[in-house]
């Protein structure tokens, strides 16, 4: 068995940063592992579904900022996967300000089925275009909120040190961005295979 | 339009297939992708590159590590509620030792003059015996 590789997997991240600050790239590998795929979802949603060239250089760009930061990085202060999330969410906001605005709505729309969907794959992806283009609509704050709390499932301390905001704060754009999204979505209820009331 | 339960229903549904699919129905070349993966890696070991002929230099190992000894030291004193009070008392230990265990000559040299007892008696440590010894 290889006990590097053991330890390194049970190590933290700040340990395995520390690692790779000394000169170790199997610490690298891991922290990659590790945090990468959640900056990559977090810069998708962001920037939107045609945007996934963009959203990896995004990825790239934040990881690159962590190995950066790596030799002056100070345990007690933020997680490392906490400080990735902010990276990648301010990243993601000067690009969508370089645009002038977020995805055009109907750039990201899939071409529409008019049909009733019959097998539950077909519905899936036509719940999950839904939201996307639902979530699209919302302004860049809201959005990085709700996909923060909603969708990668973090506590709202945890978004809030994310972006450099109060709790008070986080809990009024996710439920301005809920009543938004509500209020998007309630045209399309049964088309989305939800009972009207 | 009113909002009602079955909204935050339908919206709260959506959200779990969302997180459903990102946990578990992606494939972890979807989750991240290989190509990006490399370039990561890439991008890693080019800043270990970049930053470690520094610090693996033997001087500065050794500075480093001095440094880390006195700033280990700082932050003891510093970082403490009363810190630099016990720094103070520390010191003046550390003094008043250095004191004692100094040769009197020392002492007198450090005061900046020689005492009179000094004078007198010289190096002789068994000055006045012999006016005991004659007295009986």
């Amino acid at each position: 068995m290889d006990m590097a590789l053991d330890s390194g997997q049970s190590a933290s991240d700040e340990e395995l940063l520390e690692r790779y600050a000394a000169g170790d790239q199997e610490a690298a590998r891991l922290l990659t592992l590790r945090l990468a795929p959640g900056s990559l979802a977090l810069a998708r949603r962001m920037l939107g579904p045609t945007a996934a060239a963009e959203a990896e250089d995004v990825t790239q760009e934040a990881m690159l900022r962590l190995w950066r930061q790596a030799p002056h990085w100070q345990s007690g202060g933020a997680k490392p996967s906490t400080w990735l999330y902010r990276v990648t969410a301010n990243l993601c906001l000067d690009r969508l300000r370089r645009r002038g605005r977020t995805v055009p709505l109907g750039e990201s729309d899939e071409p529409a089925d008019e049909r009733q969907p019959v097998a539950v794959g077909m519905m899936e992806r036509e719940r999950a275009a839904a939201l996307e283009r639902a979530l699209q609509a919302l302004p860049d704050r809201q959005r990085q909120a709700v996909i923060l709390r909603h969708i990668e499932g973090l506590a709202n301390p945890e978004i809030a040190e994310i972006m450099e905001i109060g709790v008070k704060a986080v809990e009024s754009l996710t439920a301005r961005a809920r009543r938004a999204l509500k209020a998007q979505l309630a045209g399309r209820k049964q088309e989305l295979g939800f009972e009207d009331d | 339009m009113k909002m009602t339960d079955r909204d935050d229903e339908m919206l709260d549904a959506l959200f779990h297939s969302a997180r459903e699919a990102r946990a578990g129905a992606a494939s972890p070349e979807e989750r991240l992708p290989s190509a990006l993966m490399a370039r990561i890696l890439a991008d890693a070991e080019q800043e270990q590159r970049r930053t470690a002929p520094q610090a693996a230099t033997p001087g500065a190992l050794a500075v480093a590590e001095a440094r880390s000894w006195f700033a280990s030291l700082k932050e003891a004193f510093t970082r403490r509620p009363g810190g630099w009070q016990a720094a103070g008392l520390v010191m003046a230990a550390a003094t008043g030792l250095a004191i004692g265990l100094t040769l009197p000559e020392r002492v007198g040299s450090l005061a900046g003059y020689e005492s009179e007892l000094e004078l007198a008696t010289g190096d002789d440590p068994f000055y006045g015996f012999e006016i005991l010894l004659a007295e009986g």
